[in-house]
């Protein structure tokens, strides 16, 4: 499951990219279901995410380190993607809150909206990297999974 | 119980969130940002609200977006964190032969050299 999940955030960021593809209101959609998938991904990881704060002071590796901001930074970088979406949401959150869109788009927050996902995808990219030995091991067992017909 | 404890955890999760949506919102109010420029706005302005399947290609050009931060995070991570051992590509020295002439000399004159041995070992 968690691999599964993992696959769906990481094709949810790159269609959340490409506006154009997806169109607005996927886009919007799509924006706010990444929260919930988010928070299950979080929830799935907890035991490393409590065993790594709880040694935050303790003397560490630096990988171990540099994985804990990274991941801390990739979590405050999708928040302030979604808080940006949000003030700027022209069809979800007035569809949610029954309220009108803005007639006009909100420069400052779209600016730092799109700086913002750019940070991301640079972000979940080092993510992927730090992440790659597991990665290539669940893809393995999902492979040999599939051969063997249990999937 | 359990119900309990995932509720505790979303609950600090939120928080988390919270804190960060706070800090957005101070930087978004004080950061010094220039307007677009008024093509990127018409643009911006005029996007389609359904999903347009002839711009796949930039869908792809995102993922290989993040294949190349990975490949980028994956060399700069095995440089700086992973780098090689001293020893690698180093033939490793036992001491053996010294190890074998030394006992040979403790057999001889009976005074047996311990030193060497463990000397050995972390050689």
């Amino acid at each position: 499951m968690t691999f599964w999940l993992d696959v769906t955030l990481l094709i949810s960021v790159c269609g959340l990219q490409t506006v154009r593809f997806t169109g607005l209101v996927l886009h919007e959609w799509l924006g706010l279901a990444i929260v919930g998938m988010a928070l299950v991904h979080l929830l799935l990881a907890w035991s490393w995410i409590a065993s790594q704060s709880r040694r935050f002071f303790a003397a560490q590796s630096h990988r171990a380190r540099i994985n804990y901001f990274l991941n801390l930074a990739l979590f405050a970088c999708l928040t302030a993607v979604i808080f940006s979406g949000i003030l700027i949401s022209q069809k979800a959150i007035p569809a949610l809150t029954g309220s009108k869109a803005a007639p006009d788009m909100d420069w400052r927050w779209d600016t730092l909206h799109n700086r913002f996902s750019d940070g991301l995808v640079i972000l979940t990219g080092f993510h992927v990297a730090i992440n790659w030995d597991w990665i290539l091991a669940a893809v393995e067992k999902v492979f040999r999974r599939f051969r063997e017909g249990t999937l | 119980m359990k119900l309990l404890r995932i509720l505790s955890r979303v609950v600090l999760l939120s928080l988390a969130a919270a804190a960060f949506v706070v800090l957005t919102g101070s930087f978004g109010r004080s950061a010094r940002l220039s307007l677009p420029s008024a093509r990127w706005q018409a643009e911006r302005r005029d996007r389609q609200s359904g999903p347009q399947v002839s711009d796949f290609g930039e869908f792809l050009g995102a993922g290989g977006l993040v294949v190349f931060w990975a490949l980028a995070g994956r060399i700069a991570l095995r440089l700086r964190l992973s780098p090689k051992p001293r020893s690698e590509g180093q033939p490793v020295l036992l001491g053996l032969h010294r190890l074998h002439h030394e006992q040979h000399d403790a057999r001889t004159t009976g005074v047996p050299d311990t030193g060497t041995l463990n000397s050995a070992k972390f050689n």
